[in-house]
């Protein structure tokens, strides 16, 4: 788990960005790619336009399920009923999924109860995010699994810069220390929110940095 | 141009609880806003409207002239409340201003969870409402009452003025919606 790629997509131009097809097709190109180089498990910086930036979750994750992953979707955007309804809608399996629904907790509203919802307390530090996210994994039977956090920007509203870069260096260290280093991790930040700074702290746990583009 | 029509097409197949991030120009923020509110009063039961660009009389006086049905819509004025004598009551709650931030969250929670049917809600405008608020705090705030609204089920309209908008909470407020329009 060396590696951390940046996919830009605000490259692709906002007119393609419009049209689902070329949308939807791009992603599976470059999950494609990931699959076939990264099946022992990577660190993704995913940046997507914030105008599709919740389609670009939902085609990442189906892909992944689709390739025989299973995963834990860690939702600060949104609640789980509002997450596991969209993903119903687009065919997903749910029984591949966990959710840590981390939204409704920042609220501190009323918790969901669902066999497939992690609910958290409103005050859990990035430490205990991390070992729940662990333990979730612990849950699911499949050899491959991936951690797909969404987002990082919205985590930013709410905690420290400091803290935000801690949940991607402790969920490293808390699975290789547990001998889960094949876990692909996946971090979303809306392309315009991406900040300089942020992506230099994380590219720190990578031998490598790719940012990829397809148009101009 | 007919923006009625164009946001009708824009918005044709979306469900009652989506959340749409609405920009436009300041030439055309009037009508535009106007087209937006008859759409969602067309589609809904009931709304509740969050205004920081015109009092609580004027707004009504608008919609009225404007042939919207008001006796659906429940007001938060964000800007009367210092300047006239203003009470509380029927379908308007007077705010302290546009930096209550938590007022307006306590008012809106309550509101939706005491709305039956399908309800909207609807932001007039966040351009405005940065002028007042540090962008950092303002998205916090847009994402806590953005959470609670999928919680209840309610969807709404986000209205925002082309460049004129902090460009990263932009970003930030369009990530958290369903759907981006630009007219």
């Amino acid at each position: 788990m060396t590696r951390v790629n940046c996919y830009s997509y605000d490259l692709i131009g906002k007119d393609n960005l419009k049209r689902t097809i070329v949308r939807r097709n791009y992603y599976k190109t470059f999950l494609n790619q990931f699959v076939k180089d990264h099946e022992d498990g990577s660190f993704v910086l995913l940046e997507s336009p914030a105008e599709s930036y919740f389609d670009a979750n939902i085609q990442s994750v189906d892909y992944l399920l689709n390739e025989g992953f299973e995963g834990v979707y860690v939702s600060f955007q949104r609640p789980f009923d509002n997450v596991a309804n969209t993903f119903i809608k687009q065919g997903i399996d749910l029984n591949k999924i966990l959710i840590i629904d981390c939204a409704t907790a920042l609220i501190s509203e009323k918790k969901k109860k669902d066999p497939r919802c992690v609910n958290i307390r409103s005050d859990t530090e990035i430490d205990e995010l991390v070992e729940i996210i662990h333990r979730s994994l612990q849950q699911l039977s499949g050899c491959k699994k991936f951690v797909f956090v969404d987002s990082l920007s919205t985590i930013a509203l709410y905690k420290s810069f400091s803290e935000v870069l801690k949940l991607p260096k402790s969920l490293l260290e808390t699975l290789k220390d547990s001998n889960n280093e094949n876990v692909s991790l996946f971090f979303n930040i809306a392309a315009e929110l991406t900040k300089d700074a942020l992506v230099e702290s994380m590219s720190s746990y990578s031998n490598e940095f790719i940012h990829l583009g397809l148009c101009t | 141009m007919d923006y009625l029509a164009k946001l009708e097409e824009e918005l044709r197949d979306i469900p009652s609880d989506y959340i749409v991030f609405l920009e436009t120009s300041s030439d055309k923020f009037i009508e535009v806003s106007l087209a937006a509110i008859k759409l969602l009063a067309n589609r809904n039961d009931s709304g509740i409207i969050v205004s920081a660009n015109r009092p609580y009389k004027n707004l009504i006086d608008f919609y009225k002239k404007n042939d919207i049905d008001v006796s659906k819509m429940f007001i938060l004025d964000c800007i009367s409340k210092n300047q006239i004598n203003t009470y509380n009551g029927g379908n308007v709650v007077f705010l302290e201003n546009v930096s209550a931030l938590t007022d307006i969250s306590v008012h809106l929670d309550e509101r939706i969870k005491m709305m039956n049917g399908s309800k909207f809600l609807f932001f007039d405008s966040i351009t405005t409402m940065l002028i007042h608020n540090e962008p950092h705090i303002f998205a916090r705030f847009v994402h806590s009452v953005l959470t609670k609204m999928r919680l209840y089920g309610t969807g709404g309209l986000i209205i925002s003025l082309e460049d004129r908008t902090n460009r990263e909470v932009k970003a930030e407020i369009a990530q958290l919606c369903d759907k981006v329009i630009k007219i």
